[in-house]
């Protein structure tokens, strides 16, 4: 019953390959470990991206079995050379690596070259996938919902898409370092298939609530201005559509709002409110 | 005097911590502007205007995503700085009151610029970002791992003093500048720039519609929009 439960979330394998790590090797506890996922990315570099953010996560979890391992210099020096893995599963990774780590440290016959291979290919692997459904999907659908409320002045749409965003979210960080750690290099094609199965509909539903704003702002329009609010605001939303093929969202918002802005200035001396 | 002081350290205090949130990589996305000009409006005694200022800013780059590692503006400082903005040019004069329009149009211009100047700093920390991570090597060569977690983790005081510094500095210089413009243009031109609430969110409209131009996906956005039209003929 509570490996069913287990299986319940984001994520299901059940038919996944498991490589425990030794006992004694579970994540050292929130306080240790689990907290420093959050700060993963605060000196993310150029050249070497998340290095250090993943060894400030890599040497806590290993704790006392640091002291095992016949290369722990080397194998610290190796964890603070170019890793990134993106924001939203890079704990995966990290939690794979560990239980590399670990189970080299218990003696396990692991070259460190393999280390290095796998915790390449998921980075890559990952990043892609979680970049697309956060930054293409989760965030503007949650956005949208909040702005669809914020037009009638109501508060409750941050509070939805903080909800929406922040359970994805912690089921990447912080229940996908525990995946990690459990599953090891178990982790394969299988499981990265399965993630965010449910992208498919939010991609539905994303689209239909950017058509209920768009919809939406036209009443508006049409309620506080009639007609040529209403050509404005489709010329405007046509402009940075078409904008934003060629200029950057700054440019565009730019642009379009001072064209906006000279609209209303100028509708003032020719047909004064 | 005393009470500026207290109420730019307010909002430099709102930046700090959200600049955490954003460039620290915690995102929780507090830090989103509709989010982020709710807390500075609440701890400067106007959520509703915060709240106003943040939404606006947010709607206008709703469909705003970032491709292939293209850089978006570092829109919670600008939240920030917007909202401050917003309501506290107001109170600085007793004329701006008439200018609603376009202290608001002031606040998100001054907003999008400190979001454009914050990704400027973003690029400059990352190019430089790496000097930590070779102090770090030569601390774990010595067996002193928990330095090299040490210098990771100081690098959030460092996110948190540019939040702190460039929302407080923003407001500060930026507030008596906006209300400056508020009180002379108060009554004259800029007067139907207070419907640029109801216009600027069609920017972000666009941008989802560019967004939504794939077959299924569009059928979606038109489905949404029909509905809502359907409802209101419904309704009459």
């Amino acid at each position: 019953m509570a490996q069913d439960a287990r299986e319940q979330g984001v994520w299901i394998e059940d038919d996944e390959r498991r490589r425990r790590a030794p006992s004694g090797s579970r994540p050292r506890g929130p306080a240790a470990v689990l907290w420093r996922l959050l700060f993963m990315h605060s000196s993310r570099g150029e050249r070497l991206m998340d290095a250090l953010g993943f060894f400030s996560v890599f040497a806590p979890a290993l704790g006392k079995g640091r002291g095992r391992l016949p290369d722990a210099r080397e194998t610290a020096l190796r964890h603070l050379g170019y890793f990134n893995g993106g924001v939203y599963l890079a704990p995966i990774v990290a939690g794979v690596v560990v239980n590399l780590e670990k189970r080299r440290a218990a003696g396990e016959d692991i070259p460190p070259a393999e280390v290095e291979r796998i915790k390449a290919t998921l980075s890559s692997v990952l990043a892609a996938r979680a970049n697309r459904f956060f930054d293409a999907l989760v965030i503007p659908f949650g956005l949208t919902i909040a702005a669809i409320f914020a037009i009638y002045g109501s508060y409750i749409g941050p509070v939805i898409f903080l909800a929406l965003y922040n359970f994805y979210h912690f089921q990447s960080r912080i229940g996908g370092y525990g995946r990690g750690v459990e599953l090891g290099e178990g982790i394969g094609g299988a499981f990265v298939s399965r993630l965010f199965r449910e992208a498919r509909a939010l991609e539905g539903l994303a689209s239909f609530a950017a058509g209920v704003f768009a919809a939406l702002l036209f009443v508006r329009a049409a309620d506080a201005g009639g007609v040529p609010f209403v050509a404005a605001g489709a010329a405007a939303a046509a402009a940075a559509a078409v904008l934003g093929r060629r200029l950057s969202a700054t440019a565009v918002a730019c642009v379009t709002a001072a064209a906006l802005a000279a609209f209303l200035a100028v509708r003032s001396f020719v047909a004064p409110v | 005097m005393t009470l500026f002081t207290g109420t730019i350290l307010s909002v430099s205090l709102v930046g700090g911590a959200l600049s955490l949130d954003h460039r620290a990589g915690v995102r929780l996305l507090v830090s989103q502007p509709i989010c982020g000009g709710l807390l500075a409006g609440l701890v400067l005694g106007d959520w509703r205007g915060g709240f106003f200022a943040g939404a606006i800013l947010q709607m206008m780059f709703l469909g705003a995503i970032p491709v292939r590692g293209a850089p978006l503006p570092d829109l919670p400082l600008g939240g920030v700085i917007a909202s401050a903005l917003y309501i506290l040019a107001p109170r600085a004069t007793d004329g701006a009151a008439d200018a609603k329009g376009l202290v608001l149009a002031c606040s998100l211009a001054a907003g999008i610029a400190a979001a454009v100047a914050g990704r400027s700093a973003v690029r400059f920390w990352e190019r430089r970002a790496d000097a930590f991570v070779e102090a770090a090597r030569r601390h774990v060569e010595k067996g002193r791992w928990w330095a090299a977690s040490a210098i990771h983790f100081s690098t959030l005081i460092l996110h948190f003093a540019f939040g702190f510094v460039a929302a407080g500095a923003a407001t500060a210089s930026l507030v008596p500048l906006v209300a400056a413009a508020a009180g002379t243009a108060a009554g004259s031109w800029c007067e139907p720039l207070r419907s640029l609430d109801v216009l600027l969110p069609f920017i972000g409209a666009g941008a989802l519609l560019a967004a939504n131009v794939a077959r299924t996906r569009i059928f979606w956005f038109f489905a949404g929009f029909a509905c809502v039209v359907l409802v209101l003929l419904f309704r009459g």
